[in-house]
């Protein structure tokens, strides 16, 4: 192997210049908008090759501490070599581990791969020169120098976020190698990874390269991770002061699915890289596989959308490669093969298919969703079977709606699924029913059937074939029901329902997966003057007994309706429960059912409502419309559970005005109640 | 901790540094052992170098000021890897000192 050396600052980016005039429209120079304090401008590139629009990007982040170089060489390489097969048309090779052609233009033509390989070039420069560091070169407080990757705004005060008994001095002495700045994004260096991530909102991964220890880890980097207690989070003051301890009472929230989906890219990232010539590198969580982390890049970079919610998440990844910052040059070229053969691999990860089912109108896919729920326009029931579906449900901006499910028949449903990713994918969906029900629990669900999905277009959608659903059973709640799609592919995978051990759980479980979907949407039909009846259940998860609040919004009803709900009394029995505009009978003959009159503007709420776990009682919203209802109108009525203010679930009734000629939907009385079916 | 003492402190330690750094291997019992370490020694710890042999013993590496070594091998076994000061001299001839680009 030839006696390569490592690559000077000036290199560094003369090799992104070259990249970008040599390959225009495939490699674009991306300017950073903060000088160094030694003036110096730093460059990243985007490779985007192709026309997708929408397409996931990955930032690959070289550089940040100076005496690391072989980071700067690793993503140079990279950049070289992608483009250079792209062109080509070949595969890439990195000793044992080849990546096909096919699999190079999947990359390229779907990913915005984001190289930035020198964030920290003055302290690089300085240390080339013949002398160890680690930091920038910005003078402060008499020392020279803040650690770049201890100057993020994720937990910089360490002293205050995380338990006394864990040591953090270094961070706050300027002449310490981990300095951590005098406050977070006080540099010109972090503020520029920042400006990155700000900037293309696209990025949806993120790996920052450094040496050494032979090691690819993932957030979180403070604690341990956990996916039970959502309230044990980094912005949660309640838990400052003890953060950092493992095997104690705190650790650090991340959903399951999200831990899931990065040990995956994890040892996908391993693998590639033991194929190239047997070295393997361990895996795990940067808390269980340096320590404790205050103030660094990949926890705040995952810490970003649950800041705030509307940018985008982005899953974040370390690498420390090697086992010597500056190992011979002849070492280096082996372990520039590992680590791209393990960034190429993440980028396959990428550019992969995302198959999804809306939740409502407005979903785009983005996980964890935080619109309406329960509203899906994708579950379709047809009383008839559909000439051409592709046409008939083919509008996707508008939700065609659903037939009323005729019991006792054959009914024939339709699926819209879509994907978000920049190549084709087939899908394999789950089709099941439930009574109608506030929060619908996988344990209320009953299997339907399941229908295969070919070739969903890159960035599209595809309706599914008639799936019939033989001599429909009555649910329990008249002709109203819940229904259920769930989508897996080989990639994608169909969401875990095991998980769920408790009401939260349901709500991660719902709010965090694309690939399911519910239409808890029914339909009835009431003469002006007339009383509608809609029976539906409410769901007391596994675990510990929680108090529910139940939201009864009528206010969308003409003025002058009326709203009862028929329950069962042993249900408000107990002290703490509250109706808020709920008005109870005058005290009778004590009867096991009440009828609650709602108050002025039709809109009430039950609060600390207890549903004993694993039951699910029924009860009964009756409305009136007012002589005066517009009949062909359709008027909504929202019932609502939640979890304090946590919506579980929603059942939207469209009560439909007929004339008065046409009798209405007759509405059977049942009189079995699910109050004692365990589920 | 104020800037004072900060200052007087870096200045005694550094007065050592004059002499160099060692670049060690150290052998702990725990992972738990690190704070001291760097409580009580002028030191520049490497926590992606940590090794778990087993669950309970732990590798890691660290650059120390020479003046500390003898006393840090009284109570851990230390293993010397190199001299930081000439590693990095040596390692400057490893870097391109024209631009290869350029050239093109
Ligand atoms: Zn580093």
């Amino acid at each position: 192997m030839p006696f390569e050396p490592y690559l000077n600052v000036e290199e560094i980016e003369s090799a992104m210049e070259t990249a970008a005039i040599n390959n225009p429209g495939l490699c674009q120079l991306i300017t950073l908008p903060n000088l160094t304090y030694e003036g110096r401008t730093t460059h990243a590139v985007r490779i985007s090759g192709g026309t997708l629009a929408d397409r996931t990007g990955v930032l690959l982040l070289g550089g940040v501490h100076a005496r690391e170089w072989g980071s700067s060489d690793i993503l140079i390489a990279f950049m070289e070599n992608i483009i250079e097969a792209y062109n080509n048309g070949t595969g890439l090779s990195y000793q044992g581990k080849t990546y096909s052609s096919a699999e190079v233009q999947q990359i390229v033509e779907n990913v915005d791969i984001f190289i930035f390989p020198d964030a920290n070039p003055d302290g690089k420069a300085f240390s080339q020169g013949g002398t160890d560091w680690r930091k920038n070169r910005r003078p402060l407080n008499g020392e020279i120098g803040v650690d770049v990757n201890r100057n993020y705004d994720f937990l910089w005060d360490a002293n205050v976020y995380f338990d006394p008994s864990l040591y953090f001095g270094y961070l706050y002495t300027p002449s310490s190698g981990t300095y951590h700045g005098p406050s977070p994004f006080s540099e010109a260096e972090s503020q520029n990874i920042k400006w990155l991530i700000d900037t293309y909102p696209n990025i949806a991964f993120f790996v920052d390269i450094h040496s050494y220890g032979q090691k690819i880890m993932y957030v979180w980097g403070n604690d341990e991770n956990q996916s039970t207690y959502s309230e044990h989070n980094f912005s949660n003051s309640a838990f400052n002061g003890q953060r950092g301890v493992p095997g104690d009472v705190y650790s650090e929230f991340i959903f399951d699915t999200d831990a899931q989906k990065i040990v995956n890219a994890a040892n996908r990232m391993n693998n590639a890289l033991f194929s190239v010539r047997g070295k393997s590198y361990s895996t795990g969580q940067i808390f269980h596989q340096v320590g404790v982390s205050a103030g660094a890049s990949a926890s705040y970079v995952f810490s970003r959308h649950f800041s705030n919610s509307s940018q985008r998440k982005v899953f974040a990844f370390g690498i420390e490669w090697g086992q010597a910052f500056q190992p011979p040059p002849v070492e280096m070229t082996n372990i520039i093969d590992d680590i791209d053969a393990a960034l190429t691999e993440m980028c396959l990860c990428a550019s992969e298919p995302n198959i999804f089912i809306r939740d409502s109108l407005g979903d785009t896919g983005k996980e964890p969703s935080t619109g309406s729920i329960s509203a899906s326009p994708d579950i379709i029931v047809r009383k008839l079977p559909v000439a051409s579906p592709e046409v008939d449900l083919g509008d996707i901006t508008v939700d065609p709606g659903s037939d009323k499910v005729e019991i006792g028949n054959d009914n024939y449903l339709y699926v819209r699924v879509h994907n978000q990713g920049g190549m084709p994918s087939d899908a394999a969906v789950r089709l099941y029913y439930a009574p109608l029900t506030t929060s619908c629990s996988p344990a209320l669900w009953h299997f339907i059937d399941e229908v295969d999905i070919t070739n969903i277009p890159a960035e599209g959608y595809k309706v599914s074939g008639a799936v019939t659903w033989p001599h429909v059973p009555d649910p329990g709640t008249s002709h109203h029901f819940c229904l259920i799609a769930v989508c897996g592919s080989t990639v994608d995978s169909f969401p875990d329902t095991t998980m769920i051990d408790s009401a939260s759980d349901f709500i991660q479980f719902m709010r965090n997966s694309n690939n399911i979907a519910y239409r808890n949407v029914t339909f009835e039909d009431v003469l002006p003057d007339g009383w509608a009846e809609i029976p539906f259940v409410v769901t007391g998860f596994p675990g510990k007994r929680e108090r529910y609040n139940l939201v009864l919004d009528g206010s969308k009803l003409p003025e002058d309706s009326r709203v009862e709900l028929k329950t069962e009394r042993r249900i408000l029995k107990t002290k703490d429960t509250k109706l808020e505009n709920i008005k109870t009978p005058a005290p009778r003959e004590k009867t096991k059912e009440i009828f609650l009159k709602i108050g002025k503007g039709n809109l009430g709420t039950i609060r600390n409502l207890r549903i004993a776990p694993r039951t699910t009682p029924q009860l009964v919203i009756r409305i009136h419309l007012p002589k005066n209802a517009k009949p062909a109108k359709e008027y909504p009525f929202l019932i609502v559970q939640q979890l304090g203010r946590k919506t579980l679930g929603q059942i939207t009734v469209l009560l439909r005005c007929v004339t008065g000629k046409k009798k209405p939907h007759h509405v059977k009385r049942r009189t079995v109640s699910l109050s004692k079916k365990k589920t | 901790m104020n800037g004072i003492s900060n200052s007087i402190k870096n200045k005694t330690v550094k007065s050592k540094d004059n002499n160099g750094r060692w670049w060690v291997r150290i052998h702990l019992a725990s992972i738990q052992e690190i704070p001291q370490l760097q409580k009580k020694y002028k030191i520049e710890i490497f926590p992606p170098s940590f090794r778990r042999i087993d669950k309970k013993n732990v590798l890691v590496d660290a650059y120390i000021s020479k003046g500390v070594l003898d006393d840090m091998k009284s109570k851990y076994t230390v293993r010397i890897l190199g001299d930081v000061e000439k590693l990095a001299k040596q390692a400057s001839t490893y870097v391109s000192k024209v631009n290869r680009y350029k050239k093109k």
